[in-house]
Parts: structure tokens; C-alpha cells; sequence
């Protein structure tokens, strides 16, 4: 099945995203069967509340339809709580056990200020050289640590880093699976250039 | 590092862009979308859009007006004014929000504070706080300024970061519309109680304004009038910042 779908588990707010799909001249639509996000072109996964609820929100078949097709490379963009729901567990909800298809424990910001709201610098962590540097809007409080960056790269994930909040892991990349830490819909021309990447299949560094 | 964010907020009043002095005097400023996609275009970090209508009608416009700036704003967006449930959030989420601004109901009932953090996160939750001098204090003015609470701001702040909310519309009453400048003592004094972020508001009238509210502890700073009235661009403001050694968004 093509077309482009969000996986919509009910607590997040989509609209942003949506808008940010029909502005790249799509027409996304809200699934939550467990099919359609195994078969769909692209899958969104965006994500807002805590990690627990959002493993919650996967139980049921979609969570493992999610990793098959990220295992199986399928283009698929996680943003923010989304990301963190690819690693295998968090700091925030022990008990709740994530995707596991990025290797690593999200933990708590480090920082003075937390959350961390708003505009920072993000720039690639490896010679993938992906995404070009810029600024990200960034709302969240939990992320993947920076060291993980060498236990991705072994899982042939490329990855970029935010100097902010103590550092951490912006986003990561495996083909054409994307994980933002950053909102790339509310992330300006620098964010729509980063989207229209991954709809158009362009292999930066390739 | 993290920049300092550049506000412009938008009090929309039964669909319409409207600003006063110490929030009376409303005069029209233009459609919000049409202002939205400017301020956009302008190099704004984040819009708020505060929802001032006193009629039902004027609500629902106002879910229009969100509506409409949404389809325009590629950056995140505020939406306050009349929150009074998790319900009322989510609607305004659904309607194009990122972050959702409570207020007169938090004062209320704290409890909301917590709901709305255990529902969408600490991150998509601003407690918006109007602050009135008195007695070499600050007391919590809700009802739009109209009604003074027994509550010490400082206090009120840090007891809203530790229910969950994950930012700070901190509104200086005696300041705004009055292009004086922000409050410094008073963003000093909320400083010095929470850890979350807090938007300065209230009195800007100069990049130089905001480069002080930045020095005193804001993490951003909100403005209307100097935007509204074309006095400054966004993008000029953020060049001045620059040159003031402000870290900002280019």
C-alpha cells in the first residue's frame, strides 16, 4: 500500500505534522492498524506524554510492525517521544521496554534547564555528514545519551548531535529510517528541507 | 547553546488581533493568520496566541484563528485563554497548538496543572502567570488582570513547575503595553524559583529590552506592540540581539 501515514495512538497532537506533510505536497492519513503501518510507503511516528504510555500505545501489534519495517528499512521518521520509543528502554518509565531497535537507555536531560524548549544547534556526529547543520525546535526533557553515538554507529546508524541541555543525540539514520529528537515539522525551511529529504529518498553522503 | 527565542504574541479577541494597555483599551491589529505568516517569514522562534474573547462566538472564532495560523506556522505555537480542562487542551491541540497556556483555571484548581503534564507532557504545558507589583512584592492578578489573588508569584511558579507545567508565561501587568521594559526584578525573583523556561512579557519596546530580560533569566521573550505597530521587524530584532552577544536563531 503506499501514500504516507501518521500512526495515531490517540494522545498525540498530529496536526502539526499533517500540515507539515500536505505542505510537502502530500496527503497523510491516520491509521492505527497494525497493516497499514507495516505496508505504508512512509510511516510517521510522532510523539508526545511519557514513554510508558507510548509503549502502551504500541502493544497490540503495532510496535512490531513498527520494527519490522524499520528492520526491513522501510521509510519510516520518528519524532521526538517517537525516537525514544525505538530505543530499548528509558530513565522515565523503568519498567516499559521500547522497540529496541536503537541501542541504548533514554535518560534525563542533564541540565540547568529542564525541559529543554526551544532553538538549538544541531550538526552530524560522523561522516555521513547527515542532516546538514542548523537549527532544530527542540521540546522535550529525556533523550538518547551522546555516547551512544558508538554503539549506533556499530548498528550501522549515522547520527547527530545537539550540544544543548547537556548534550545528547539529535537524530539518527539507517537508510530510510529517521529518528528526530527535534520536531521537524516546527523546525522552519531548515525542517521542511529535512522532511522533503525523506519523502523525496535522497541519500545525503551517498 | 539553547538561542533565545523571539516571541511575537498575538491576543485575538473574536477572531480579530487586538492590543491594549494593561490589557484594556483593545484596538485592532490585523488577522491572526495574516500576521502569523509574516512574523513567519520574519524569523519569528514561536508564536503564542492568546484566546481574550468573552463570548462563546468569539471562542469559536478564535479556534478558526488557530486554525488558520497553523496552516501558515512552520515554527511552534501557544495557544492560551480559557483553559479550564484537559478537554479544553485537547481541543485546542487538535485545533493546531503545540503548547497549551493556562491560567485563571490553574489558580483555581492547581490539580489542573498535574492533569494536563499526565496527559500531554510537561513540555506542552505553559503556565501563564500576570504579575502585578504590591508591596515590593508580586501578587497573581487572573480574570485578564481583573481579580488579585492571595498568592506570592515566586511561589505560584515554583508550585506550577513542580505539578508539571514546563515553562513560565511570566506577564508583567504593570508593564504591559507600556513599552518600558520588562519587569527585571521580577523575571529575577521567578528566576531564582524554578528550573523550567520562562517567556518574559510585558513592556518590551526594544531589542535592547529584550537582551536585559535575557540577562535577568528569561529564556525568551515575547512582544506585541513593537511587532504590531511595525516598529521593529523580527528579523531586525534578532539581528540587534546578535550584536548584543544574544545567542539567537539565524
Amino acid at each position: 500500500m503506499s501514500g504516507v501515514v501518521i500512526v495515531d495512538t490517540g494522545v498525540a497532537n498530529l496536526r502539526s505534522m499533517e500540515t507539515a506533510l500536505v505542505r510537502a505536497g502530500r496527503r497523510p492519513e491516520r491509521t492505527n492498524d497494525p497493516e497499514r503501518v507495516r505496508s505504508a510507503e512512509f510511516v510517521v511516528l510522532p510523539g508526545v506524554g511519557s514513554f510508558a504510555r507510548g509503549t502502551a500505545a504500541l502493544r497490540g501489534g503495532l510496535g512490531e510492525s513498527l520494527r519490522r519495517r524499520i528492520e526491513d528499512g522501510g521509510a519510516t521518521l520518528a519524532v521526538c517521544l517517537g525516537m525514544q520509543l525505538l530505543a530499548d528502554s528509558s530513565e522515565e518509565d523503568a519498567g516499559a521496554v521500547g522497540l529496541g531497535v536503537l541501542p541504548g537507555r533514554i535518560v534525563r536531560l542533564a541540565a540547568e534547564r529542564v525541559p529543554h524548549l526551544g532553538w538549538s544547534p544541531v550538526a552530524p556526529a560522523d561522516a555521513a555528514a547527515w542532516p546538514a547543520p542548523g537549527y532544530a525546535a527542540f521540546a522535550h526533557s529525556y533523550a538518547l545519551p551522546a555516547a551512544s553515538v558508538v554503539d549506533l554507529a556499530a548498528d550501522g546508524w549515522s547520527a547527530a548531535t545537539c550540544p544543548s541541555a547537556g548534550g545528547f543525540v539529535a537524530a539518527v539514520r539507517r537508510g530510510a529510517v529517521v529518528g528526530c529528537q527535534f520536531h521537524p515539522e516546527l523546525s522552519g525551511a531548515w525542517g521542511r528541507d529535512l522532511i522533503d529529504d525523506w519523502l523525496n529518498g535522497t541519500e545525503v553522503g551517498s | 547553546m539553547t538561542t533565545t527565542r523571539v516571541i511575537p504574541c498575538l491576543d485575538v479577541r473574536d477572531g480579530r488581533v487586538v492590543k491594549g494597555v494593561r490589557f484594556q483599551g483593545l484596538r485592532d491589529a490585523g488577522s491572526p493568520a495574516e500576521q502569523a505568516e509574516r512574523y513567519a517569514a520574519e524569523g519569528a522562534d514561536e508564536l503564542v496566541l492568546l484566546d481574550v474573547s468573552a463570548t462563546l462566538e468569539g471562542r469559536r472564532a478564535a479556534s478558526a484563528a488557530i486554525e488558520a495560523v497553523r496552516a501558515v506556522l512552520d515554527v511552534p505555537l501557544t495557544v492560551g485563554g480559557g483553559v479550564g480542562s484537559v478537554a479544553d487542551a485537547r481541543r485546542l491541540l487538535q485545533h493546531g497548538a503545540d503548547k497549551v497556556g493556562v491560567n485563571s483555571a490553574a489558580v483555581a484548581r492547581p490539580r489542573l496543572l498535574d492533569e494536563l503534564a499526565a496527559e500531554f507532557g510537561s513540555q506542552c504545558v505553559v503556565l501563564a502567570v500576570d504579575a502585578r507589583r504590591s508591596d515590593g512584592a508580586w501578587e497573581v492578578l487572573t480574570r485578564s488582570g481583573s481579580q488579585a489573588e492571595p498568592l506570592d508569584v515566586a511561589a505560584w511558579c515554583a508550585e506550577g513547575a513542580d505539578r508539571g507545567a514546563g515553562e513560565i508565561l511570566l506577564t508583567s501587568w504593570d508593564r504591559d503595553g507600556t513599552c518600558s521594559g520588562y519587569d527585571l526584578d521580577l523575571l529575577r525573583s521567578v528566576r531564582a524559583a524554578v528550573s523550567v523556561p520562562i517567556v518574559a512579557s510585558g513592556g518590551a519596546d526594544s531589542p535592547e529590552h529584550m537582551a536585559e530580560a535575557g540577562a535577568a533569566g528569561a529564556d525568551a521573550v515575547l512582544a506585541a506592540s513593537i511587532f504590531h505597530d511595525r516598529r521593529w521587524t523580527v528579523g531586525a530584532v534578532k539581528a540587534r540581539l546578535a550584536e548584543l552577544g544574544m545567542e539567537v536563531r539565524s
